[in-house]
């Protein structure tokens, strides 16, 4: 039907002595015979760990940028997502196909970050080292990044995330899966396990809040009015 | 007038969900311009929104493109698999249900059929009937009836309660105080998924699991439950010992533990009475305490059942990924950067910047400042930190500043 191109190999390059080394095979499909998204779901409901890790690396991304979103502060973002395809394999036997898998997994990963939400609310983490925190002073003069916008900027973005965090999960977990993963409201409901119309509702007062939220930032002044937009 | 600006309204949220402005239809264009030439206050918010959004999708294309790589992450996955991490039976594939007050709505008067939930209707037919009742007049007669059966019905049950009392044999021997919590006052040995709701009172009013704030209904445990437990569970902890659900009985001992917390005086090295964790969810794992004064005092190293807590003999190895043994001798209380900060919670009296880095591979921690906390405090914090090992270990060295707040302070809010 298909086949594995297989290379032994170890995933764990940052290990530095052996007894970290956690032997993995990394495997290059054959574009030719590629199997199916529901192929690969079906071998790894039996158990199959190479079929899993390639749906891992299919859907890794969203499900990684959904727990970033929804967490704001990355330091946990990577457990999140751990969590999440881990009770993902758990829970696999249970998946009955009759959502798509992104689906499914975005469901897990929004329950994962809602549970860590709520036991972490009052613990703000921000990464000192977090490359998507420009530092303004640091290293401006060499790649010429002007500093002045990089700190509106930096402080834009706590702006922002300070307004998300106001908003409550039910709301947040709207913003992210519409407005941010690009989710249409159906596929939202289907996440949320609520009707279209709650989520377009969800956006709706979502948006008024963060308008109100952020103020100073969206309204322009009398004088501006009257340009475009 | 009120319809034309839901309609209004509503139509431009659709166009903004579907792409925004710039994927908009030529009809959808012409009309948002002669729309907001007509109304200038409309054309404010479009601008307010406009920018808004803007804002929010940049902050988004920012915030989801960290973190580890799908390589990276698998090979954390699989380590997590292997060892055994969160392999504790809860169902997370369900839907999240919200109390958060946003997650149903009552009344969007005149909003198109897609913006009306469905949950909506029921309710907003019940207070259109109440309305009715008032406008009729009929509303004041119902009530007073009502009330009068209440009434009665409570008198009749006082009754019979102190007649039966009066010929309980155990009123002679018993105490007559307040109904007694019935959890034991001995501080128990079971695991914390054996102490929970069962067999506090208030689990007979336990309306399912669904009940707590982002709390999830079918969030459930599979695995057996004691056989003398005659409720279900509401609240199951996760690996991490975070609690997935929250039920209404739950919930009420959370407050009053939360109570509890807040009456406790604030300082570095306080024992705790009940022995509670930083966050609410992993705070109510710990009831029996909590509805006994006399159990036995925590202290703030010794972390809750709720923590993810290992002790030295690593019975809760759960966490701790294959060949990242924590360095000998070194005792690893906490493996996780979460745990780690709610103990750290419990060493500081006010809010305190704590900037710490996470080694690489080993996933020790190393405190490396904490400008403004006291000597007392920085042990307390330094201590914490060398009991903690993350599992599974990051990549890559990870420094991180956090502003750890009191336990007081943050149970009160």
């Amino acid at each position: 039907m298909f086949a594995y191109v297989s290379t032994t190999s170890t995933l764990d390059d940052g290990a530095a002595s052996g007894e970290h080394l956690i032997p993995c095979e990394r495997w290059t499909m054959d574009h030719a015979n590629a199997p199916t998204e529901m192929e690969l779901l079906a071998l790894a409901q039996s158990g199959d760990r190479r079929a899993f890790g390639q749906l891992v690396r299919l859907h890794h991304g969203r499900v990684a940028a959904c727990a970033q979103q929804l967490l704001g502060a990355t330091a946990e973002v990577d457990d999140a997502v751990q969590e999440s395809f881990i009770r993902a394999w758990r829970a696999l036997p249970r998946f009955d196909g009759r959502a798509k898998l992104s689906t499914w997994l975005y469901r897990i990963c929004v329950n994962v970050c809602l549970n860590r939400m709520r036991g972490n609310r009052r613990h703000v983490a921000a990464d000192v080292d977090d490359p998507k925190l420009p530092e303004p002073m640091a290293d401006v003069e060499s790649d010429g990044v002007d500093p002045l916008r990089m700190l509106e900027q930096a402080q834009l973005y706590g702006r922002v995330g300070a307004a998300l965090d106001a908003l409550s999960p039910s709301l947040r977990s709207a913003v992210v899966l519409v407005l941010l993963q690009g989710m249409s409201h159906k596929e939202a409901g289907d996440v949320l396990g609520c009707a279209e119309g709650t989520v377009a509702w969800r956006i709706h007062e979502a948006r008024r809040r963060l308008r109100e939220l952020l103020g100073d930032l969206v309204e322009l002044p009398a004088s501006a009015a009257g340009g475009v937009a | 007038m009120t319809a034309d600006r839901h309609a209004r309204n509503a139509r431009f949220d659709r166009l903004l969900d579907e792409g925004g402005l710039e994927q908009a239809s030529p009809e959808d264009r012409a009309w948002l311009a002669a729309a907001r030439a007509k109304d200038s206050d409309f054309d404010r918010e479009v601008r307010a929104v406009l920018r808004a959004e803007a804002h929010l999708r940049d902050w988004g294309r920012h915030h989801g493109q960290g973190g580890q790589g799908s390589e990276e992450a698998l090979v954390a996955i699989f380590a997590g698999l292997d060892a055994g991490r969160f392999d504790d039976g809860l169902v997370v594939d369900a839907a999240p249900a919200f109390a958060d007050g946003d997650g149903s709505v009552v009344g969007l008067a005149a909003v198109t059929q897609a913006a009306r939930p469905a949950e909506a209707t029921s309710e907003v037919r019940g207070a259109a009937r109440g309305i009715k009742l008032l406008r009729d007049g009929r509303l004041m007669p119902l009530l007073a009836a009502a009330a009068a059966v209440v009434l009665v019905v409570s008198g009749g049950l006082t009754a019979v309660g102190t007649m039966s009392r009066e010929s309980s044999p155990e009123a002679v021997t018993s105490a007559p105080a307040a109904p007694a919590p019935a959890v034991s006052a001995t501080a128990p040995s079971a695991a914390p998924a054996e102490l929970m709701a069962p067999s506090v009172p208030e689990a007979a009013e336990a309306r399912g699991v669904a009940g707590g704030e982002g709390g999830f209904p079918d969030y459930a445990a599979r695995r057996s439950q004691p056989a003398a437990a005659p409720a279900p569970p509401v609240q199951v902890p996760s690996a991490d010992g975070v609690i997935g659900a929250a039920g209404y009985g739950a919930e009420r001992v959370r407050r009053a533990q939360e109570d509890e917390v807040a009456a406790a005086p604030p300082s570095a090295g306080r024992t705790l009475a009940t022995g509670g964790a930083a966050d609410d969810t992993s705070r109510s794992l710990a009831m029996a305490p909590l509805t006994s004064q006399a159990a036995p005092s925590v202290a703030p190293q010794e972390a809750s059942p709720s923590t993810e807590l290992m002790d030295a003999q690593g019975t809760r190895s759960e966490g701790v990924r294959p060949g990242a043994a924590a360095p000998a001798g070194r005792v690893v209380r906490y493996a996780s950067v979460v745990a780690m900060q709610q103990a750290m919670a419990r060493c500081v009296s006010v809010a305190r910047d704590v900037t710490y880095e996470v080694a690489r591979d080993t996933g020790t921690v190393r405190m490396l400042a904490a400008p403004t906390a006291s000597s007392a405090e920085r042990r307390c914090l330094d201590q914490v930190a060398q009991q903690t090992s993350v599992a599974p270990p990051p990549g890559v060295a990870r420094r991180q500043r956090v502003t750890v707040t009191p336990v007081s302070a943050t149970s009160t809010q």
